[in-house]
């Protein structure tokens, strides 16, 4: 990868996102921190996956990196430009270059559309390609995905999961994206399916030079499709860095943790997982100091008082205090 | 003498265009003291195999039309309902899929727990209680008393499966039936949770029908598996055997597709995953073939005609397919 500051496609400064919650109308307002203070850097082509269990706020980061939620501190650039307030113009400039496909590919199509139209639906809200060429844009997007023109006239209901979320991929490149964000981009599709996309969206990268942000807890597909990976627990990353330095020699109790928790698809290799007590804490009432200390085998007095403070560790980034 | 054991099971469902097999001449048996892991994707049939099992299979839509179903020597199918109930719950258990929609919101976990002891004539309630209390701490729920007075929506999602095992271990069954128990849990979570069923087939020497589609749970998890598609049982044997040589070519694409964690060495390329093409056909469709045929790179013009027969490859490792099997 060239280095350089001026490929620099996404800088996510110290992020954070708080909803307000209110239990009744008299009580005083609680907050959920849903994202706390997260750094990304991605460079143009790259692409970093998101990992973490439901409910760490790995959406509300995706949501906010969009924009389809306004962030309540740090800071967002796209290229360059800061977009972490923009409205009107300046966003839709700005989501020209990004574009999401979403985890349900049965929900996220409307079912009154045919498969072009709903291809060129983006060209006609963000550019004024006349409808003719907007049509063949739309048609030659879902060739490249895989689809024949002639199901380019079907609606939704007519194609399979694996089709439709074929669907959902042309829509999103339709207006030359630089950064696509995939929330689960294969979780609701047969596991036989699944290849066929994570091979798909590998040949697009190439071919069209794009950057992913992918979000899963399916660890294995992260390492499939990822260069780098951030691993969020409770609004806040604990380890990011190179997926193979951190795969092979994780930091984090935590990262190491969901890594024995997959079984591995190879009886030969029969482990039980260690499992890690407890559940995941409320959001709403995070533990003090290091959020994951309840759980952590390694926690000491130290991190039940103070966070841990990100730090580099043999290449990588991890907030931990007993990181060696 | 096999726990359970299936035998040309056919279940069958109503549609506009007259029945469809959902589950077409499945056979398979689970020993005591073993899990079997039954995969498949969605629509292959496991789920409505473990449905017809347990003879839950809604009459007004569908009904198990052949086989025979024998638990401990009794036939299932031939069974009077008063008969099957006093099994079901009491040696013969399932855990469903989702825990929100299997629990019911207005009763507490306590109350839904006693429900099965009530249920096969335990009505002293003070006794319920304290077996109650002891279900959920054999399932390693913290806080047991605490959990018992609470609604469903008030506990995790993990504590909802584990309330709900505890359920099905009510009166310590012969057979557990579990229908993708891990689902809807994060992955911390569901090691937690398989490593309980596993610990309880060895401390209680259970029987268990594992239903997944996550290859990995099969892998670590089952002592044999059977792969279904279409309806029917493709391949069966001992897991480590199946998965080092599968002989379906169903078998052998759906392992490969699977993407492998810290497969890769540092530095190597990344590899394409294998890809099936096409998906998965619907039970409308009548074939009088194999129902993979119209995805497999091996298929031969007899295919399309005549299901293949299972055929032993391996002790206790048969497949249902014509083709020899990669040299």
């Amino acid at each position: 990868m060239s280095g350089g500051k001026d490929d620099m496609l996404l800088e996510v400064t110290d992020l954070s996102m708080r909803f307000a919650l209110r239990s009744a109308p008299f009580k005083p307002k609680r907050h959920v921190h849903a994202v706390n203070g997260i750094n990304i850097r991605l460079r143009q082509g790259e692409t970093l996956g998101i990992v973490g269990e439901s409910g760490c706020g790995k959406t509300t980061l995706a949501r906010c990196i969009l924009r389809l939620l306004e962030p309540t501190g740090g800071s967002i650039k796209l290229n360059g430009r800061d977009i972490t307030h923009a409205k009107g113009r300046a966003l839709r400039e700005a989501r020209r270059d990004m574009q999401f496909v979403f985890q349900d590919p049965y929900a996220s199509l409307d079912p009154r559309m045919r498969a072009f139209e709903l291809v060129r639906e983006p060209l006609d809200a963000l550019t004024d390609l006349p409808r003719k060429q907007a049509d063949e844009r739309a048609i030659a997007l879902l060739e490249k995905v895989g689809l024949t023109a002639a199901q380019a006239r079907q609606y939704p209901h007519q194609f399979s999961g694996g089709q439709r979320q074929r669907i959902g991929i042309a829509r999103a490149l339709a207006l030359n994206p630089k950064l696509v964000l995939a929330d689960e981009p294969v979780s609701a599709l047969d596991v036989s399916v699944r290849a066929q996309i994570l091979n798909l969206m590998a040949d697009l990268r190439a071919e069209f030079g794009l950057s992913y942000i992918v979000i899963s807890h399916d660890l294995a597909i992260i390492e499939h499709v990822c260069d780098r990976v951030a691993i969020v627990y409770l609004g806040r990353i604990v380890e990011q860095g190179a997926v193979e330095t951190i795969f092979n020699a994780p930091k984090h109790p935590y990262t190491e943790a969901l890594l024995a928790a997959i079984p591995d698809p190879d009886p030969q290799q029969r482990r039980r997982a260690a499992d890690i007590q407890g559940d995941l804490p409320n959001p709403s009432a995070p533990p003090p100091g290091c959020a994951f200390h309840p759980r952590c085998p390694k926690a000491t007095a130290l991190c039940k008082q103070q966070a841990p403070e990100p730090r580099m560790l043999d290449g990588r980034e991890v907030s931990c205090h007993h990181a060696v | 003498m096999a726990l359970l054991d299936v035998r040309n099971l056919v279940t069958e469902f109503t549609t506009p265009a007259g029945p469809r097999r959902a589950v077409n001449d499945v056979s398979f048996a689970v020993q005591r003291g073993e899990i079997l892991g039954l995969v498949g994707e969605s629509g292959s049939g496991k789920s409505v195999t473990a449905l017809s099992v347990m003879g839950l299979v809604d009459n007004q839509v569908g009904r198990v039309t052949g086989g025979n179903i024998l638990f401990d020597n009794t036939d299932l199918t031939a069974l009077p309902a008063a008969a099957l109930r006093a099994l079901r719950g009491k040696r013969l258990s399932m855990i469903f899929q989702e825990p929100l929609s299997a629990l019911n919101p207005c009763y507490t976990i306590g109350d839904q727990i006693s429900e099965a002891f009530v249920a096969h004539g335990d009505s002293d309630t003070r006794k319920n209680h304290q077996r109650v209390l002891e279900l959920l701490r054999l399932v390693h729920i913290p806080d047991p008393e605490g959990v018992l007075r609470r609604y469903p929506h008030e506990i995790s999602g993990g504590m909802r499966q584990r309330a709900m095992i505890a359920m099905a271990l009510a009166y310590t069954p012969d057979l557990l039936i579990a229908d993708e128990p891990t689902t809807a849990l994060d992955v911390t979570i569901q090691a937690q949770v398989l490593n309980l069923i596993d610990r309880l087939r060895r401390e209680l020497g259970l029987g268990v029908l594992l239903i997944t589609h996550d290859i990995g749970i099969v892998a670590q998890y089952t002592d044999r598996v059977a792969v279904m598609y279409g309806g029917r049982i493709v391949e069966t044997g001992p897991t480590a055997q199946v998965f080092a040589t599968p002989k379906h070519p169903y078998t052998i694409g759906l392992l490969g597709s699977v993407p492998r964690l810290r497969h890769r060495k540092p530095g190597e390329k990344r590899t394409r995953l294998q890809e099936i093409p096409g998906s998965v056909p619907s039970i409308a469709q009548v074939t009088q073939g194999c129902r993979f045929a119209g995805r497999c790179s091996h298929s031969m013009p007899q295919c399309e005609q005549q299901m293949p027969p299972m055929r032993e490859r391996g002790p206790g490792h048969d497949a249902a397919c014509y083709w020899e099997g990669p040299a």
